[in-house]
């Protein structure tokens, strides 16, 4: 769309042409963005141009969220404006190349649109920002350029004839307050519906008749707004459509991606303001722990804990991470001691080949030898793992971690609410800015000065870097750095708690588990419950099947005592064991977990290692009543096995395929190993009506034949039972 | 109340009047319905293709009242099954509320939820004013003026520009027609003037004839400054403190004093440019329409629908006539008792069938379902001319 090469305008040639008179194609200073920009540009002006306007509209839209005065901005955007996307007057046209810059006006605003256009949510904060900013450049226009603008346009606005304006004058008078009915008559008055100008109708500012609005041609202004607003609204919405049409190739996409979040965040400012000697100091390895403690914003300071609890970051977690710690001025050799430290569990050879690499190539030593700036916020949605606490964690688990890491610095939990009102708001960047001013308080930082002179954050390095600043202006901030050391533990234990109940999707996204409920609560079909299986369901129910053939084929025996029907029983279960060690392979390999599965899982086990090994051993022989017993209190230990097992699961450590990493207690497919001494005892013919159970029947109490006979081999089954109830007992997985 | 809902409520005309036509259109169907169930259960986001099946789900549950919502973007039975962003409110009736409740500070006759004939002549101040005001400055026709059943009055507007305003449009509207601040700061001093000593539009005609009413209403029917309390109230509207404690000192030494005699000593000072204003303030916050904002300013607010019945007086909500509102007495409407029992006394025809359709027309109730069948008549006849004129555009 931007690559139109087929339409002939060159921008370049015009240009020049244009030069000298140069307002041919843009003859306004305002700009209503009627027809989208139909000239080369570059990649990189693509990109540029819509960064400084997207931090315009950031400036004003953080603004908005902290509540400054229609002056204060309009001075502030004046400013930026100045510096980022000037925009100067028709009159001064022999000074500036207004040519030049309303281009960019007017490209930026239509990248931005590109960029906007995707959710509902993006597109109503652009309508707002963009609206703003251009009520704020209709208040600078000047009154003779405002009116060839506002003439330029057609605003369906009907003109009042003179006979009528003369006919309401005493209502039009008393409408716009004015001293006599001659002010009124002087004024063009235009009839619109008196819908465009609700502000002015909730004022009692116009007078109304029939529907129609009479606005004085002073308050047009309102019908220019409104009508921007409808313009734009209208616009993104077709280009929301149009998008995914859009002929691209990869290059405007990631750029357009980068820019939408980048509003999210506040401003995408590649924080490249300090270098290495930004802090005026190098950082040893060894000090990163207490600067962590002292300086880190949210985000940092929560992967340096799980650095330090876990020996281990993911990738994208080191990437952001080590970037951090180079910008804050950690040289390359230190931090390489400092993740060799870190990574402590792993062997020097392993560190050397996996990571040493990637360290020293985001120092620009290896592969592109590119330096690599730190990476901005990192908002970006779905890593969950390492992106921003701020937007990724829920209001509990940020308010805890809020409290447990900033508590020793100023932060107390009556804070918490206006932080936590401005991320349920989404502006995380300003969330983020008031934990700083608040923990810096010490440092005499007031609310809504930010980094300094109300700059927001949005890049942690601008967080960690005007902390230390602060901090060295402070000698005494030095003492509240120790001070945070008594509370380490503390903190440390609330931190692990925390990131143990983290590491498990299911307690940390009680969305996505609402979510997957949902999904079955929600269809309301008869036999939707079936249709909302996955394969690996299925295979579940097949292992539940198996158990349920060994059970009526065990009855089967009994009634014809056919010993085929005995081993079948026998087998099934090994059939379901097959099933249920499949069915997680099938899971993982679909990419396709579901809760119910899980549940699925225990009850099928349940049916087939518990029930149907019971009734095996009944049916070859323990059929006393004692043996009943002990058989029963097999099943059960089996059901509250597989009970504690679903509850606790997810606070058993994982490794990193997310599989647990042992079973509490023995589990329940154990019992295969009963079948299988079933099996060979059935095959020696060691079975009740052949030779009997072997190591025969004692009697407890009372006389033979009666309620205290037992056989010796069903306590393999009482001992297996209690193994499988065993807290203690830690079996490996393979 | 079944039987009611069985043979009397007018399913019908209620269904034409929401739906401006015979056939179904999304007018209808994906209308949102709430049922309010005996014992405060509260069922919101039904929809129904037809009267008939509108009929069947009030019988099914039988409710002590039903509320109609807006016209969503989807069937509001379906909002489960369609995404949150692509479910919300299109168009909705313009609505408003009065609320004898709001006029409490200056009521003297009842208080609280009674309501009296001699009160309900603020209702019909107020219903003359809006009424005019909206047909007026904004254009609209299709109004029509439901009792609520106890006292207060809606008024519900079809006309297709109306349907379609925004929340913020309506925000606008409602700030254009309130003058009287609702709430705890109704009290408070008014300045309807502007700096220059103008009334703004819109608010002078309604001057014009609030004053013709206000000597009758306020001050012999309702007799609002004859105590002390309220005397001081007035006091507080009248800007020339040397005015106030002349009068205060002439009315102090004589308290039985009328109304209409501390009007007219007020009078006296009415070369007084402020005093003048003052009163018309006065008579403004005396008499002015008091709308509950809320009701009219979001398109998703539900609002009771007509001939549902009051579940505390047994009143039901009717259509009324703003010709003869002002004879109008709250107290003849009918209530359901009263209804079936004439229904009791119709003598019984052999077809059964045509009993449970049209039993409201041998009623007390005929002359309202009337006037509502009157104004959807209005309605569809305007949706004719305009279908009629896109097929002459073509």
């Amino acid at each position: 769309m931007f690559k139109g090469g087929q339409i002939s305008t060159p921008a370049v040639e015009s240009t020049s042409q244009v030069a000298n008179d140069g307002l041919v194609r843009y003859p306004h200073m305002l700009n209503f963005y009627d027809i989208p920009p139909l000239f080369d540009v570059t990649v990189e002006e693509f990109e540029t141009c819509a960064l400084d306007r997207l931090r315009i509209l950031a400036d004003i839209e953080s603004s908005a969220a902290r509540n400054r005065s229609w002056d204060e901005l309009k001075g502030l955007v004046k400013e930026k404006c100045a510096k980022l996307l000037p925009l100067n007057y028709n009159k001064e046209r022999t000074l500036y190349d207004l040519q030049a810059e309303r281009k960019k006006d007017h490209l930026s605003h239509f990248v931005l649109r590109l960029a906007f256009c995707r959710s509902e949510e993006l597109r109503r904060r652009f309508i707002k920002a963009e609206s703003t900013l251009f009520k704020i450049r209709y208040d600078l226009c000047l009154g003779t350029e405002r009116e060839q603008f506002l003439d330029s346009r057609d605003f369906d606005c009907i003109p009042v004839s003179q006979e009528e304006q003369a006919k309401y004058v005493t209502q039009l008078a008393a409408a716009q307050n004015l001293k006599s009915e001659a002010e009124a008559l002087a004024e063009k008055h235009y009839k619109v519906k008196w819908s465009r100008v609700p502000d002015l109708v909730e004022k009692r500012k116009v007078f109304l008749k029939g529907g129609w609005a009479y606005v004085p041609s002073r308050q047009q202004s309102s019908i220019v707004f409104q009508e921007f607003d409808v313009h734009l609204e209208k616009s993104l919405e077709v280009t929301a459509r149009l998008l995914p049409r859009l002929d691209e190739d990869t290059r405007l996409l990631p750029i357009l991606d980068n820019l939408s979040q980048g509003f999210l965040a506040g401003i995408p400012s590649e924080w490249a303001g300090a270098s290495t000697s930004g802090t005026g100091e190098d950082i040893k390895a060894e000090m990163v722990d207490s600067l962590a403690k002292a300086h880190f914003p949210l985000c940092m300071r929560t992967m340096h804990e799980s650095l330090q609890r876990d020996n281990h970051l993911k990738h994208n977690g080191r990437l952001h991470y080590g970037l951090f710690l180079k910008v804050l001025g950690l040289s390359i050799e230190e931090a390489v001691v400092f993740w060799r430290k870190s990574f402590s569990r792993m062997t020097d050879d392993k560190f050397n080949k996996e990571y040493k690499y990637n360290i020293r190539h985001s120092y620009g030593l290896e592969g592109k030898r590119a330096n690599y700036p730190a990476k901005r916020h990192l908002l970006a949605p779905g890593t969950s793992d390492y992106g921003c606490p701020y937007r990724n964690y829920s209001p509990e688990n940020l308010q805890s971690a809020l409290l447990s890491m900033y508590s020793s610095q100023g932060l107390r939990s009556s804070d918490l609410t206006e932080v936590m009102g401005n991320v349920n708001s989404k502006h995380y960047h300003v969330a983020c800015t008031r934990v700083f001013e608040l923990t810096h308080a010490s440092c005499g930082v007031k609310r809504g000065d930010g980094v300094g002179a109300g700059e927001h954050i949005t890049h942690p390095n601008q967080y960690a870097a005007r902390s230390m600043e602060l901090a060295k202006a402070n000698d005494k901030d030095a003492m509240v750095v120790d001070g945070t050391q008594p509370f380490r533990p503390f903190i440390h234990h609330v931190d692990h708690k925390m990131s143990r109940r983290k590491s498990n999707p299911k307690v940390d996204g009680p969305e996505e588990t609402q979510h997957a409920l949902h999904q079955y609560q929600d269809t309301d079909g008869h036999f939707s419950l079936v249709r909302n299986f996955r394969l690996a369901d299925l295979v579940t129910i097949m292992n539940g099947v198996c158990g349920s053939f060994s059970i009526f084929s065990s009855a089967r025996y009994l009634i014809s005592n056919d010993p085929d029907y005995l081993w079948l029983a026998m087998v099934f279960p090994l059939a379901g064991l097959m099933f249920d060690f499949f069915d997680g392979k099938v899971a993982r390999w679909r990419k396709s977990s579901s809760l119910l599965g899980q549940e699925l899982d225990s009850l099928a086990d349940l049916i087939s290692f518990g029930v149907a090994p019971s009734l095996l051993a009944f049916v070859v022989g323990l059929r006393t009543y004692l043996d009943t017993v002990i058989l029963t209190g097999f099943i059960c230990c089996g059901l509250a096995r597989l009970a504690r097992f679903n509850a606790t699961v997810a606070l058993v450590p994982k490794n990193t395929t997310g599989k647990a990493k042992y079973f509490e207690g023995l589990p329940i497919p154990s019992s295969l190993g009963l079948v299988a001494i079933l099996f060979y005892w059935t095959q020696n013919g060691w079975i009740e009506g052949q030779q009997g159970i072997p190591l025969g029947m004692v009697t407890l109490w009372g006389k033979e034949g009666g309620r205290g006979d037992v056989h010796l081999v069903s306590f393999i089954f009482a001992c297996w039972a209690a193994a499988m109830v065993s807290k203690t007992l830690r079996v490996p997985k393979l | 109340m079944l039987t009611y809902y069985r043979r009397l409520f007018p399913f019908k005309s209620l269904y034409t009047w929401l739906n401006h036509g015979h056939t179904s259109t999304r007018k209808f169907t994906h209308r949102e319905f709430a049922f309010t169930l005996p014992g405060d259960v509260y069922l919101r986001y039904h929809s129904f293709n037809s009267a008939e099946e509108l009929k069947k789900q009030v019988l099914q549950f039988n409710p002590s009242r039903f509320e109609i919502g807006p016209i969503y973007s989807a069937r509001p039975r379906d909002k489960k099954t369609v995404r949150g962003a692509e479910f919300y409110p299109m168009q909705r009736e313009l609505v408003f509320d009065i609320d004898m409740t709001d006029y409490d500070p200056i009521r003297t006759c009842c208080s609280e939820a009674n309501i009296c004939k001699r009160c309900w002549a603020f209702i019909s101040a107020a219903v003359r004013v809006l009424d005019a005001a909206i047909r007026e400055e904004f254009g609209y026709s299709k109004l029509v003026w439901i009792y609520s059943g106890r006292r207060g009055i809606h008024l519900w507007i079809s006309d297709k520009e109306a349907m379609e305003l925004t929340d913020e449009q309506r925000k606008a509207l409602v700030g254009w027609l309130t003058v009287v601040p609702g709430g705890k700061e109704s009290s408070k001093r008014l300045n309807i003037h502007n700096s220059s000593g103008r009334l703004a539009p819109g608010l002078q005609s309604a001057l014009d004839y609030l004053k013709t009413i206000f000597v009758e209403l306020v001050l012999r029917n309702q007799d609002c400054f004859r105590t002390e309390e309220g005397y001081e109230k007035l006091l507080q509207c009248i800007p020339d403190s040397s005015v106030v404690s002349a009068l205060r000192e002439k009315w102090e030494d004589n308290p039985s004093r009328s109304s209409e005699k501390k009007w007219s000593d007020l009078s006296a000072y009415k070369s007084q440019r402020n005093v003048l204003h003052a009163m018309e303030d006065i008579i403004i916050q005396y008499t002015y329409p008091r709308i509950d904002a809320e009701v009219s300013k979001h398109r998703n607010h539900l609002l009771k629908a007509p001939f549902c019945v009051h579940p505390k007086t047994g009143r039901v909500c009717v259509p009324l006539d703003p010709e003869s509102l002002l004879n109008f007495d709250p107290e003849s409407v009918p209530t359901v008792g009263q209804l079936l029992q004439e229904l009791d006394s119709i003598p019984r025809t052999d077809d059964q069938a045509k009993e449970f359709h049209s039993d409201w027309e041998k009623t007390s109730l005929k002359p309202y379902v009337d006037i509502l069948d009157k104004h959807s008549s209005r309605i569809m006849e305007d949706v004719r001319t305009e279908k009629r004129k896109m097929d002459m555009s073509w």
